[in-house]
């Protein structure tokens, strides 16, 4: 049973809102502005609270060495949020689209296309970094389309996922060879890269990803107000009048872009999708109205929290944030696939 | 096709190869210097020198990797009744790769002790596979859900495998080949001690092939002729991992010879009996050799990994096999 309340504005305008979406969203920010301001607190010289809350006040200036110590913090937190809300969106989007409850574009191989085209364009062509996450969203979404065509109309769940992971197989290999070129640093860092590692981040990337998300994450929560029919399948949503072929390669399309520029400024980030798709299930139903927020505030506090605890639990070690999510992710993959329905 | 034409053709392909294998290269040898140089050496001749202390060397390894990677796929896929495993689906591979990594850091182990961390890290991995499936499948026998277990037990243990590297990089710097799965100069050295694995695991194989062949059939068939299944399985499995990890430790990670020389077996000669056996094992070796060649010589005077040159290969053949398997399902 679901319990609504209802806003009235003036005698015209009567807005329904859900109680339990709205409750876990705003659950969800408060535990996220909590966890930001952690992030920015905490690293390998921990700041006090009272200078990070100044110097979030733009009315008040705050001190030249906590200034120093956050233009090196900021753009990493923010770079985690955005990053976490993009790829947790790409995510469900491509479950809405593929109808299985356990896509995700790092398992799909979307991540590996995005991956390829910047390492290809980066060191074959030499393309400028503001070309990256075009190229990254070029390879995404050719790859995204060549998995979904051929695991079309093959009713199983584990053969998309599979499917995707050969795509992904034979990609790798073909980052490898370029990758191998440079020395045991190198080789090292595209490792760390290749799981998805935010240490690397500056305000550029920040500002690069910011950008696209102001674009795509809106577009996203419009466009989960049409994603109902295709829960019910393709021939369903066509009986009652969506055109399920054409929003279906919109919504892949838009879940290569989530993911594009996260692919160059951090690299591939399995399982988050996954994992915050899930829990935003779990926590408010099926609704792609209400599981989309949600599912954005989960990945974004996933990612946040996994890179702060990577940097700062095992100090002086620093530990990528993408390893940490992969190694949760395998176990959330194993219990989602589980509770999956295995009809799907 | 019938055994013994089989036989036939992948043993003349297997010779070919070899003979190409010596003479391709970065420089061209004539096939009548290689001659020289093998039965008539001469060791202050240069290029008698390369082409015994380069080529005989990478071929002896390749020949070598690819027979035991294409026997333990064999016998894996036989036990298990389900062609889409393999040492490397399974998660083999990286579970080695990540307790040998351990090995080094933890302990600074080197050379010869390298080999009990990753036999350890192999059968972990298979237990980590299972116990993935069984999740998965909810008790039901599904071929594919063994293969999402086993590439997500490959996903954690190379998350722990880069974790670990991160940590040092400069320790792992000579590492770097073996990682990717390379046959180097000098990897015939941990060859000489890592052989009796192999012989003595391909040696078993042919001895005990009619109990195998009888778990094909399936585990109450089994039963009824005669053999333990149990036993049969457990001991075939102790076969298996050991094959893969010998070459595991010697070249490092190569991926898909295991799955598609198997494949390729089936296909020609049909999978039970000694002589698809023999086969398989000459056709695994004969992968591993074109796959050398073609990373010596593709990009020429640049050396490519194996390993690399074989996972974009395999991969796609992995790719061609899943899809032609859901196919099937689905009609």
């Amino acid at each position: 049973m679901r319990r609504q309340f209802t806003l009235r504005l003036g005698s015209a305008i009567h807005l329904p809102i859900d109680l339990r979406p709205a409750l876990v969203l705003a659950a969800l920010s408060i535990l996220l502005c909590i966890s930001t301001l952690h992030a920015l607190q905490l690293g390998s010289t921990a700041l006090s609270m009272d200078d990070v809350i100044r110097w979030l006040m733009p009315w008040q200036d705050a001190d030249a060495e906590t200034s120093a110590i956050m233009l090196l913090r900021w753009p990493r937190v923010t770079v985690a949020i955005l990053a976490g809300a993009m790829i947790a969106t790409s995510g469900y989007l491509l479950q809405v689209v593929s109808r299985n409850g356990l896509a995700d574009p790092g398992l799909l191989g979307i991540s590996q296309g995005g991956m390829a085209a910047v390492v290809i364009g980066a060191a074959v062509f030499g393309l400028p970094p503001a070309w990256l996450a075009w190229a990254s969203l070029a390879g995404g979404f050719a790859t995204a389309l060549i998995v979904m065509t051929l695991a079309w109309r093959l009713s199983s769940s584990t053969g998309l996922i599979l499917v995707g992971l050969a795509v992904g197989i034979v990609l790798g290999a073909a980052i490898e060879i370029i990758m191998v070129r440079g020395g045991i640093l190198q080789f090292a860092r595209w490792l760390a890269w290749s799981h998805g590692s935010l240490t690397s981040v500056s305000a550029g990337n920040a500002g690069m990803v910011a950008l696209w998300a102001a674009v795509l994450l809106p577009l996203s929560l419009i466009a989960s107000g049409q994603m109902m029919p295709l829960l019910l399948g393709h021939e369903q949503a066509a009986g009652i009048g969506a055109s399920p072929r054409r929003l279906s390669l919109l919504l892949t399309l838009m879940a290569a872009a989530l993911v594009a520029p996260i692919v160059a400024a951090v690299g591939p980030i399995s399982f988050l999708g996954l994992i915050a798709g899930h829990i935003a299930r779990a926590l408010v139903g099926e609704r792609p109205v209400a599981v989309m927020p949600v599912a954005m505030l989960c990945g974004a506090l996933i990612l946040q929290i996994a890179d702060t605890v990577g940097r700062t639990l095992f100090l002086p070690v620093i530990v990528p944030a993408g390893i940490l999510v992969s190694i949760a992710g395998v176990l959330a993959f194993l219990i989602a696939a589980r509770l999956s329905r295995s009809s799907r | 096709m019938k055994a013994g034409p089989g036989l036939v053709l992948v043993t003349m392909a297997f010779f070919l190869l070899c003979g190409l294998h010596l003479t391709a290269g970065a420089r061209f040898s004539a096939p009548a210097l290689v001659f020289d140089a093998l039965f008539d050496h001469d060791p202050r001749n240069y290029q008698h020198v390369v082409v015994i202390k380069q080529r005989l060397t990478r071929l002896v390894v390749a020949g070598y990797v690819g027979a035991v990677l294409a026997v333990s796929g064999l016998l894996l896929q036989k036990i298990l009744r389900n062609d889409l495993v393999s040492p490397s689906t399974l998660g083999i591979n990286s579970g080695a790769v990540a307790f040998v990594i351990f090995g080094i850091y933890l302990f600074g182990l080197n050379g010869a002790a390298l080999f009990w961390p990753a036999l350890i890290g192999g059968f972990a991995a298979v237990a980590v596979a299972f116990l993935a499936a069984g999740l998965v499948s909810r008790g039901r026998r599904d071929p594919l859900s063994l293969i999402l277990g086993g590439a997500m037990t490959a996903t954690l243990f190379s998350s722990a495998t880069t974790f670990v590297i991160s940590l040092d990089p400069d320790r792992f710097g000579n590492l770097m080949g073996w990682l990717v799965g390379d046959i180097g100069n000098f990897d015939y050295l941990p060859l000489a001690w890592l052989w009796p694995v192999g012989v003595t695991g391909i040696g078993f194989a042919l001895v005990l092939c009619r109990q195998i062949d009888l778990l094909t059939l399936g585990t109450e068939q089994a039963a009824t002729l005669g053999a333990d299944p149990r036993l049969v399985r457990a001991g075939t499995l102790a076969l298996a991992i050991p094959l893969a990890i010998s070459a595991v430790c010697v070249v490092g990670p190569i991926g898909f010879v295991g799955l598609v020389a198997p494949h390729i077996t089936r296909l020609l000669i049909g999978e039970t009996g000694r002589p698809a056996l023999g086969f398989c094992t000459l056709c695994g070796a004969v992968i591993v050799i074109a796959a050398d060649i073609a990373a010596r010589t593709l990009l020429a005077p640049q050396l490519l990994q194996v390993g690399t040159v074989m996972a974009l290969c395999g991969g796609i053949a992995f790719l061609v096999i899943v899809v032609a398997t859901l196919r099937r399902r689905a009609a």
